[in-house]
């Protein structure tokens, strides 16, 4: 089998293990025939889903694009002050409150203190 | 009809060839694929599930793959299988290793086996005399078979018994090529001087 001249080993060897593969037993042969059949309905569900999958995926597509389309136009519509007391711009005055809270009144007072002139 | 009739009608027809390719495959590696598995777990059930989980797990992850692959790539998944059920029972093994039990039977094997009248039906192929011959030398071989290192078994049946070519015993197998021929040469080796 490897290329070259088939050894007498080799060809005795298959010639038992394909006549033994020929008289399987009932039940063996059924099993199998279960196995077949259950790998082929297997095979049938999964070809049925993606058939599904591709009518839906460009509907989907297109509401996802309209969904953001609306969104990015309701922003816009609103101006510009819509833009600052959005939730990201708010962001930005929180750190001094933070500082209150971690430093106590007292520490941050007496830090004010310090930088002050005179 | 209009183009998306024709288009189904176009996918249906084109599922159903591919159904009939993969049956024709499975029935053309059912039993050798069987064979080589009982070869390696020594136990008929066992072989039997492996089997079909391989043959689920291929259509499940490679049906769109070109016929031409379906063999090594079952082979591999079998391979698998085939490491996965010895590692359970080394496992299942060591835990109930006190368990009295009998090598290889389960319970309710035995009763299943008994009632199933599929399997006291007599083989239609075979004679008394030839299948007692036969099984004679199947038991031999199997014995010799079995006293071989893993992976040179392996590669001796893909090549021998299933006919798979060095390449795509070497997909099946997971390795290179040369060790598919170390391994297939050394097999023939050592069954050469146990059969001679």
């Amino acid at each position: 089998m490897s290329g070259e001249t088939e050894t007498g080993v080799e060809r005795r060897t298959r010639a038992a293990l394909e006549a033994s593969v020929e008289h399987l037993d009932g039940r063996v042969r059924s099993r199998l025939t279960r196995a077949r059949h259950a790998a082929l309905d297997e095979l049938r569900r999964r070809e049925h889903h993606p058939i599904r999958w591709r009518l839906m995926a460009p509907a989907a597509a297109f509401g996802a694009a309209a969904a953001v389309a609306i969104v990015l136009w309701a922003q816009r519509a609103e101006g510009p002050t819509a833009i600052a007391n959005a939730p990201i711009t708010a962001m930005a005055a929180v750190p001094s409150e933070d500082l209150d809270l971690v430093l106590g009144e007292d520490l941050f007072d007496s830090a004010l203190a310090l930088d002050e002139p005179g | 009809m209009t183009f998306a009739q024709g288009d189904g009608h176009d996918m249906q027809d084109a599922q159903r060839a591919r159904s009939a390719a993969f049956d024709q495959f499975f029935l053309a590696i059912e039993r050798k694929a069987f064979r080589i598995a009982q070869l390696a777990l020594r136990h008929e059930d066992d072989a039997l599930d492996a089997v079909q989980d391989s043959m689920l797990q291929l259509v499940r992850a490679y049906s769109a793959r070109p016929a031409s692959e379906w063999k090594p790539l079952f082979y591999r998944i079998l391979e698998n299988r085939i490491r996965d059920v010895q590692r359970r029972r080394i496992v299942r093994g060591r835990i109930f290793a006190w368990w009295p039990t009998r090598s290889g039977a389960r319970p309710g094997d035995e009763a299943e086996a008994d009632n199933d009248p599929v399997s006291l039906a007599p083989s239609p192929e075979a004679g008394p005399h030839a299948r007692v011959e036969m099984e004679e030398t199947m038991t031999l071989l199997s014995g010799f078979l079995a006293q071989l290192p893993a992976r040179q078994r392996q590669a001796f049946l893909l090549r021998n018994f299933e006919g798979l070519d060095v390449a795509d015993t070497a997909v099946a197998m997971g390795c290179s090529e040369g060790s598919v021929k170390t391994h297939y040469s050394r097999a023939v080796h050592t069954l050469r001087a146990r059969l001679a």
